[in-house]
């Protein structure tokens, strides 16, 4: 099975469109839509990776269970990459729940605590903000 | 270079398989032949060392025809140099370790017994025989005695698979030492990936007795499709359902390792399954241990 096949975690494709790179490692920008950018850091460099190039085609993918949800006022975040949504959909269990939020670029699931999502009051159709580190992205073909 | 054309037709009573190989392989590179079981790696290994002859077809071992059907070239085993190391060892159990190598080296030998004693560090068991050995190093005199032969194709099948963890480690150290050592081509009948990855450098992955695939082992496994740093092949042991996730329990190696993943992540993924785990560098913590 090829990467590409898989339909596990967050998966979104974009276009690389900035990479700065500093010994080895590159903070990798993605334009995934209109809107939405997300960068991300990865240990490679455009001399030892050959995708590293900017207007390359390339997926990114994130963990469920590393998303962050926020709601309301988020101004102050050490968080840059932000993507604003709406919630489609809750699956709750006894600690956890899965939570579909429907987004310019696609549908994205985060995993919080059925406590957070109780604490938040997080229900359907309401606007909210998907966050992710971006030393949790990884990209992919 | 070894260029391969060989076609083999096997009747069995299930039907049959039609081995048909076309390959170049590059003087002194390490070639896996990766692929199920009945595919047709062993019987590869084979026809390459002279053992299985096959129905036409050409072998030519830098410029050198070891078969030819056209012109009726067939050469016998003794003439091929080819080192064999099986799985089972198969060694003499009456000789020793020393008569064991003796045994297989031409008397022309640019190398001698002592050194190859050395190199393997045989020294020691030289006049043990080999029931009184412990499977890692009778893996290690067979691999000697493949050697002594000065072999230009040391072809081995599943040569560590009868091992367990530390030895096969071990074993894949000396498989290294010696293809790096010796200037010969390696080829190698193994469904480890780990120890694929490892150590060759071109695999050739054969189904229904036909190449299907070649490439590196990053290629073959898909080790460069993705950018996570933190990546290993392991076997699913246990797939345990928690809430809304699932909790799979993952043999890398040695360790058993667990990993949290999504219904729909796990969809197709059964017990026993090879699978890739992938993540960021950037989330293990690195400790000394003691």
């Amino acid at each position: 099975m090829k990467i590409s096949d898989i339909r596990s975690m967050n998966r979104l494709e974009g276009e690389i469109i900035g990479i700065i790179e500093d010994n080895g490692l590159s903070q990798v920008t993605i334009a995934l839509g209109v809107d939405t950018i997300l960068k991300c850091l990865v240990i490679e460099t455009p001399s030892s990776a050959a995708y590293m190039r900017i207007g390359t085609k390339r997926a990114v993918i994130f963990k469920e269970t590393e998303v962050i949800l926020g709601k309301g006022n988020l101004s102050s975040f050490s968080l840059q990459n932000r993507i604003p949504g709406t919630i489609q959909n809750i699956k709750e269990g006894k600690l956890l729940c899965e939570v579909a939020v429907k987004t310019e670029v696609g549908l994205i699931i985060g995993i919080v605590s059925i406590e957070s999502k109780i604490d938040m009051a997080l229900i359907k159709d309401e606007a909210v903000t998907v966050m992710i580190k971006q030393n949790e992205i990884m990209l992919s073909e | 270079m070894i260029c391969l054309d060989l076609h083999k037709t096997f009747k069995t009573t299930g039907g049959g398989l039609t081995l048909h190989l076309q390959t170049e392989v590059p003087k002194g590179s390490f070639v896996t032949l990766y692929g199920p079981s009945g595919a047709g790696k062993t019987s590869t290994l084979r026809m390459i060392a002279g053992l299985l002859k096959p129905d036409e077809g050409i072998l030519l071992v830098e410029d050198v025809p070891w078969f030819d059907s056209s012109r009726k070239i067939n050469l016998r085993v003794q003439k091929r140099q080819i080192g064999y190391v099986f799985q089972d060892y198969a060694l003499f159990p009456n000789m020793t370790v020393r008569e064991n190598l003796e045994y297989g080296c031409p008397e022309d030998s640019e190398i001698s017994i002592d050194e190859l004693l050395e190199f393997m560090e045989l020294g020691q068991l030289a006049s043990r025989k080999p029931q009184t050995l412990s499977g890692g190093q009778q893996q290690r005199v067979a691999l000697a005695r493949a050697l002594a032969q000065q072999p230009k194709i040391l072809l081995l099948d599943e040569p560590l698979a009868a091992l367990d963890y530390k030895f096969r480690l071990k074993l894949q150290d000396y498989l290294f030492r010696i293809h790096r050592d010796f200037n010969f081509t390696t080829i190698m009948v193994s469904h480890d990936i780990g120890e694929i990855s490892r150590l060759s450098d071109l695999v050739l992955v054969i189904e229904e007795g036909r190449v299907v695939r070649q490439g590196t082992p990053d290629e073959i496994f898909g080790n460069r499709q993705i950018s996570g740093k933190f990546r290993f092949v392991g076997e699913v042991q246990g797939i345990e359902k928690h809430d809304i996730i699932y909790i799979v329990s993952v043999l890398v190696q040695n360790q058993l390792i667990k990993v949290v993943a999504q219904p729909s992540e796990m969809r197709g993924i059964n017990m026993g399954d090879k699978v890739m785990i992938a993540s960021k560098a950037f989330n293990p913590i690195i400790y000394k241990i003691d």
